[in-house]
């Protein structure tokens, strides 16, 4: 193979790699709510929160690593209203996530306005994650560069899909968890707590995709801008549908459109003539597509987006 | 029902505003002084009110997609996309078909945009028809391909040869809304909205039509039983909610900007997703919260312009309206329990 097509290859497959992490954080997330029968449709509002207190902290403190726990705290907090209101109060999940996307749309956005700005007007970049140092192993052609020039992160979104996969399907408490989004009233009778394992599992959903909001901004830009996140708490959703509610599927189907994403900007690069616009909606109509049974038929979890009430 | 209705959403207002007030004061802004602009802005003179109810028509067309999509079982979260595209639609026949007599030309651009807007929300209709999509992930992701779409329009087949800027044609004089309140922006559109109300909701409870798709939106598998086409009642709502959506892109288009430029709906579409859960799905209740949204919207910006408070406070009331009020549902139940003995 000649060098310079390896090298784009290279490139292009660490940039999917990269780019597949902002989408499987709120992916395992969501797949984490639904399971349990919760639809977590506030990934994205969680994902711009984690986005912003990430990279604001990371700036005030001078340490992504307290950028990452003020993201985290942001992301499980409005999780637990997200929770409450569709586990207690048994409200509309739909439009209580909607009503969290543009409430952290707005809050972010004021956040950051008040943000003083650098000499030259520049919002202050926040210190980010270093790559991980693999040592001598980095040096290994084409291995090197693409799988081990990556921060801590990305190996630690790939390492909470196979912990999920294991927990889902190789552990008591995970095969509980799936009866409380099959069939809540079974669960409750055979003894499982249907309602702390919800609130535990939005929490946590809430928590992952703040994470995959603080990965944009402490890992890739080391800034924060308005609407960062662009839907991908959205497009999350299809992942996860792509992925047949399946831990392992849903990280193909970041994988996949991570890889499309990296590739619509390497052809912004490459100056191939299709006017960028078209380029930057690939991920979008992807997530379309992804939903229209290319991957045959999905059987989502039964009491899915039913509040559950002990009778 | 009606009164406690009333009641908590006065409360959740009055809720969001206070938050509004507490993070103002973090970032050193005098709430008072800040909100004594928000009022000001709309009540104070002429030009303020006039652009007040200017700022009502398109939020009380996306307000009216949502609603009337939601009691048809549909969930339509892509009013921005649909509006942009109908602004798109009435910016082609507005600006390039030339020489018709000013009714006409309004009409078939108005006509236009509904039709745009309609195939919008169309393509997440026909999918979640044909596979079984989830329409609310599909409409979001079309609002982001509409957007990118105008901006490939404006940036290029759209943009004059002439201009330095990136903006579209602008529409010619016999297809532009006239002014209904002159030295403000207000337009003939606000008639038309109004109008266009009745006539939807009229539609909605008084005709068979409006019946059935209350019907699929309440109960799908009852519709089926019932012998009611759901195929067609869905494609019935599909239209109507994206041709509401279009119709607001139009007349937004025709009556106030009169070129598609970046930005140009600035949020609308999602605004009215707030408008109608606030509004409680009816007429009279939209309308008002309408009033509400498009007061905030306006104070907003005179509130970032008099007192420095950053714009985005606006998506931060608003969220919180949509969480109290929709939260306050249960509350709702309580209380009409606790004060009329049952379920109202």
């Amino acid at each position: 193979m000649d060098a310079a097509l390896l090298t784009t290859l290279t490139t292009w497959l660490a940039m999917s790699i990269r780019m597949s992490v902002p989408l499987l954080f709120p992916s395992l997330g969501g797949l984490l709510a639904q399971k349990a029968g919760v639809y977590n449709f506030g990934l994205e509002g969680m994902m711009l929160c984690g986005a912003f207190f990430g990279y604001w902290v990371s700036n005030k403190t001078g340490s992504p690593w307290l950028g990452l726990l003020a993201a985290i705290i942001s992301g499980a907090l409005l999780a637990l209203l997200l929770a409450f209101t569709s586990i207690r109060l048994r409200v509309s999940q739909l439009v209580i996530g909607l009503g969290i996307g543009i409430f952290s749309l707005g809050f972010t956005g004021y956040l950051f306005r008040l943000v003083p700005s650098e000499a030259g007007g520049v919002a202050p970049a926040a210190p980010l994650f270093p790559k991980v140092n693999f040592g001598a192993l980095r040096g290994i052609p084409f291995i090197g560069d693409t799988f081990l020039s990556h921060d801590w992160m990305v190996y630690a979104a790939y390492g909470f899909a196979a912990i999920i996969a294991w927990f889902f399907y190789r552990t008591t408490a995970g095969l509980n968890f799936r009866a409380v989004g099959e069939n809540p009233q079974v669960a409750d009778t055979a003894g499982i707590n249907v309602i702390l394992y919800r609130y535990l599992a939005v929490i946590i959903s809430g928590a992952l995709a703040a994470m995959g909001g603080a990965y944009l901004t402490l890992t890739q830009t080391a800034y924060f801008t308005e609407n960062i996140t662009a839907g991908r708490g959205w497009i999350a959703i299809s992942a996860i549908i792509l992925g047949k509610f399946n831990p392992w599927g849903v990280l193909l189907a970041c994988l996949l459109f991570g890889a499309a994403d990296s590739g619509q900007m390497h052809l912004q690069f490459m100056e191939v003539g299709i006017p960028y616009q078209f380029l930057l909606m690939v991920p979008y109509i992807m997530a379309i597509i992804a939903m229209t049974g290319v991957v045959g038929k999905v059987r989502s979890p039964a009491a899915m987006g039913k509040p559950y009430a002990k009778h | 029902m009606g009164l406690i209705s009333v009641f908590i959403s006065i409360l959740a207002i009055a809720f969001a505003l206070l938050i509004g007030a507490i993070l103002m004061a973090l970032a050193d802004i005098n709430p008072w002084e800040a909100y004594s602009y928000l009022l000001k802005s709309s009540f104070r003179n002429r030009y303020g009110f006039g652009e007040t109810l200017t700022r009502f028509i398109p939020l009380l067309f996306s307000a009216l997609s949502f609603a009337v999509a939601h009691k048809s079982g549909f969930f339509n979260v892509g009013a921005e996309g649909q509006l942009l595209m109908g602004a798109v639609g009435a910016v082609l026949v507005g600006a390039y078909l030339q020489g018709l007599p000013p009714v006409l030309h309004i009409t078939l651009s108005i006509l236009a945009g509904i039709l745009f807007g309609a195939i919008w929300a169309g393509i997440a209709g026909l999918l979640k028809l044909a596979f079984g999509s989830n329409e609310l992930i599909n409409t979001m992701m079309l609002n982001y391909v509409a957007l990118l779409f105008v901006e490939f329009l404006i940036h290029g087949p759209l943009k004059p040869a002439d201009s330095y800027l990136y903006v579209s044609a602008e529409v010619l004089p016999s297809a532009k809304l006239p002014n209904i309140f002159p030295r403000t922006p207000l337009h003939l559109g606000l008639i038309i909205s109004l109008v266009v109300v009745a006539g939807v909701f009229y539609l909605i409870y008084r005709t068979p039509l409006g019946y059935q798709m209350r019907t699929v939106g309440a109960n799908i598998r009852a519709a089926s039983y019932a012998g009611i086409n759901i195929v067609r009642v869905t494609i019935a709502a599909l239209i109507m909610t994206g041709g509401l959506a279009g119709m607001g892109g139009a007349i937004e288009l025709l009556g106030a900007q009169f070129k598609v430029v970046e930005g140009f709906s600035s949020g609308y579409g999602y605004d009215g997703i707030g408008v109608a859960v606030m509004g409680r799905y009816n007429p009279v209740g939209i309308v008002l919260a309408t009033l509400l949204f498009a007061i905030i919207r306006v104070g907003t910006g005179a509130m970032q312009r008099g007192a420095g408070v950053p714009f985005p406070l606006l998506n931060v009331l608003q969220g919180l309206i949509i969480i109290f009020v929709i939260a306050s549902g249960y509350l709702t139940n309580k209380l009409t329990e606790a004060v009329v003995g049952g379920r109202a």
